[in-house]
């Protein structure tokens, strides 16, 4: 069983930190992706995990045994490369079975294995080409290929489909889960697209500065960031936040926004609600949470001007400023809206989040699960 | 309006005069020289005394001229392991550089190792005539140090062409290792990365990823080293004077004595011309050859 272990895991370069005392477990043929933005050491994390840079401290295992000295060739994991990492001079056929052929495996063995392989991949028809032979969807395949024959403990994929155009990206991405549910060994997958990163994983290490801001399945993630960092990383138009404070009126409590906007404290915060009272907190709630209006009880409505639209086709996005800030709206299309124009709102306090402007973190919320 | 036609035309003489002044230079110092040679070859000339006409006499005499025949078995010999050594030091050089961490040790290699390119193959040959002396120089010395004796570097007939191919090959590694320098960082780091994963490591990396990677690059050197090698002159010269007997006697040595010293310009232009015939053959093969084990990318 092939699960691997993050311990304390650490890596400076010239005494900067780039990765660090990241702790993640691993279990046996889990689809984890590490993601965050360029430069936070995803790479250098990968790479670490491959053998192929030394670790400045920390742990790492692979089924249960401590690796950190064990050459790369000898921990039984398989990598695919940003850029496919080819040999240029063989062909599909002896860039897929070099690695056996090295590993003493017998010819007619590999023929079947490099064959199986080129099925599970469409690649039968191109075993004889050259790399530069093949479209860059092609060579990613047979970089896949490459990984896949060796039937490895680990597959670490690093950014394995940022040099594809985007059609053939979401169209890998599904052929990539297809794979993993097939072999279902375990991968570690790494890139800086949250899309990816939430279609395919069954859990997200959202990374940044070189520490783990957080880990978690995809949905949880997105239903419950802990940072303000994992808030606006996750989701695509990022989380809207605006600076608030929480009010008291009488026997109620309010988000105040500015003078203008007041929003009933929502359920999920009122366990805590004397606590939020003369915080420094921002309000934050995700575009698709306003709407337009709806008839339900958990909603509040509110006026604002359009200040963009972006139409998508299924949704049209309606840019707006509020307290100061600029926030994002998903309506629908029918909702006829123009720049420069008002327009009613519609926010759901069930999925708002409180953010301790501080910490950065965001407020645990209660009766909300 | 313009007229399209006369508008090229134009333009074709203006390209014309660009690449005059170097198709006039190859006229007058190349192609015209080779074409002089020819004519001379079958001619008797000795300076002094009109030429004669005298066929295909020289190319007759050359035959059984067992002093040519030896020069250019010498040559193609030398030329041989020159190209062969350089390539295996140059690529080794190279690849040791390449893995020196220190990026000013790196530097410092850079230049030694370029520095004897800038010396002339006659100072070179002087002082390496001082260190492969068989008495008193510093290598034979070395050598019965360690209990291997001393060894006759120039005046053995087996060892002195050795000895010369070792004193011009240090000579000129610098191009070689320079060229294997630009081979190498042009491999991407990340074929080499996966040839670690893939389990590819020690001589099983550099003969199924480094050589043929950087195949083009030993194709080039190979064929400039050859038409470079075989045209050597002042290194055997002032090494032993092409001894002892015809041992170190080298083609353009043998020229250079049969034109300028014994006068015989006609026959001295046949042993050219057929050196020169040598030169384009083999690089002809050379060129058909690659296609067969030079990768391109
Ligand atoms: N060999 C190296 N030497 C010095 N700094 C490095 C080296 N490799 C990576 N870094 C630095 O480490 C940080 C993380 O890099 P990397 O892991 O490649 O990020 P990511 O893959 O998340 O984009 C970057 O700031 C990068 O500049
Ligand atoms: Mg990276």
């Amino acid at each position: 069983m092939a699960n691997v272990r993050l311990v304390g895991l650490t890596k400076k370069f010239d005494g900067n930190t780039v990765v660090d005392n990241v702790d993640v477990d691993i279990e046996h043929g889990e689809f984890i992706v590490l993601v965050g933005p360029s430069g936070c050491g995803k790479s250098t994390t990968l790479r670490m995990i491959a053998g192929l840079e030394d670790m400045t401290e920390g742990k790492i295992m692979i089924s249960d045994r401590t690796v950190n000295l064990i050459q790369p060739k000898d921990r039984d994991v398989a990598m695919v490369f940003q850029n496919y990492a080819l040999y240029p001079h063989m062909n599909v056929y002896k860039n897929i079975s070099i690695s056996l052929s090295m590993r003493g495996v017998d010819k007619t063995e590999i023929d079947k294995r490099v064959k199986e392989t080129a099925a599970i991949l469409g690649l039968e028809n191109l075993l004889y080409r050259l790399p530069k032979q093949l479209s860059g969807g092609q060579r990613q395949r047979v970089a896949m290929g490459r990984a896949i024959v060796r039937q490895p403990a680990v597959f670490l994929f690093d950014e394995p489909l940022s040099n594809l155009d985007a059609k053939l990206r979401v169209q890998m991405r599904t052929e990539i889960k297809k794979i993993h549910q097939r072999v279902s060994t375990t991968i570690i997958y790494v890139t800086h697209d949250q899309t990816e990163a939430m279609t395919l994983a069954d859990r997200i290490v959202v990374m940044n500065e070189g520490k783990i801001e957080q880990i978690g399945a995809p949905q949880d993630i997105y239903d419950h960031p802990k940072t303000k960092f994992v808030a606006s990383f996750i989701g695509s138009p990022s989380m809207n936040f605006v600076g608030c404070e929480v009010v008291k009126k009488g026997h109620s409590y309010f988000i105040k926004l500015d003078e203008n906007v007041m929003i009933p404290l929502p359920k999920q915060y009122h366990a805590e609600k004397d606590a939020l009272l003369d915080r420094d907190l921002e309000f934050g709630f995700r575009p698709e949470h306003v709407t337009e209006p709806r008839s339900s009880v958990d909603r509040h409505k509110f006026n604002v001007t359009v200040d963009v639209l972006e139409p998508l086709g299924n949704d049209t996005m309606v840019y707006f400023t509020l307290a100061g800030r600029s926030c994002c709206a998903r309506v629908s299309p029918e909702y006829a809206a123009e720049a420069g124009r008002g327009i009613e709102l519609d926010l759901d306090f069930a999925k708002v989040h409180l953010l301790d402007g501080v910490t950065n973190r965001i407020v645990p919320a209660y009766n909300n699960a | 309006m313009l007229n399209i036609a006369s508008l090229k035309k134009t333009k074709a003489r203006l390209a014309l005069l660009f690449v005059a002044p170097t198709m006039l230079g190859i006229l007058a110092f190349t192609a015209g020289p080779i074409a002089f040679s020819f004519i001379l070859s079958l001619f008797y000339w000795d300076v002094l005394s009109p030429m004669k006409f005298a066929g295909l006499s020289h190319y007759n005499y050359l035959l059984q001229d067992d002093v040519a025949v030896t020069t250019l078995k010498n040559t193609i010999y030398f030329a041989v392991m020159v190209v062969i050594l350089q390539n295996i030091i140059g690529f080794s050089l190279a690849m040791a550089v390449r893995n020196v961490a220190n990026k000013y040790f790196r530097y410092f290699f850079r230049s030694v190792f370029f520095l004897p390119l800038v010396m002339s193959g006659a100072t070179v040959s002087v002082f390496m005539a001082y260190f492969f002396n068989t008495d008193f120089g510093i290598v034979n010395y070395y050598l019965e140090l360690v209990g291997i004796g001393s060894v006759r570097w120039l005046t053995s007939t087996q060892m002195v062409l050795v000895t010369t191919v070792l004193v011009y090959a240090w000579q000129h590694i610098g191009i070689t290792f320079i060229l294997f320098l630009g081979g190498f960082a042009s491999i991407p780091e990340e074929v080499i990365v996966a040839a670690d994963i893939d389990g590819l490591t020690g001589w099983r990396k550099i003969f199924y990823i480094y050589v043929p990677m950087v195949s083009p690059t030993i194709f080039f050197s190979s064929v400039i080293g050859f038409i470079h090698a075989v045209q050597v002159f002042d290194h055997p010269y002032i090494l032993t004077r092409g001894g002892p007997g015809d041992a170190n006697r080298t083609a353009v040595m043998y020229i250079y004595e049969k034109a300028f010293q014994d006068l015989e310009f006609g026959y001295g232009s046949t042993l050219a011309i057929i050196l020169f015939l040598i030169i384009l053959i083999a690089t002809i093969l050379q060129f058909y050859v690659q296609k067969k084990w030079v990768f391109y990318e």
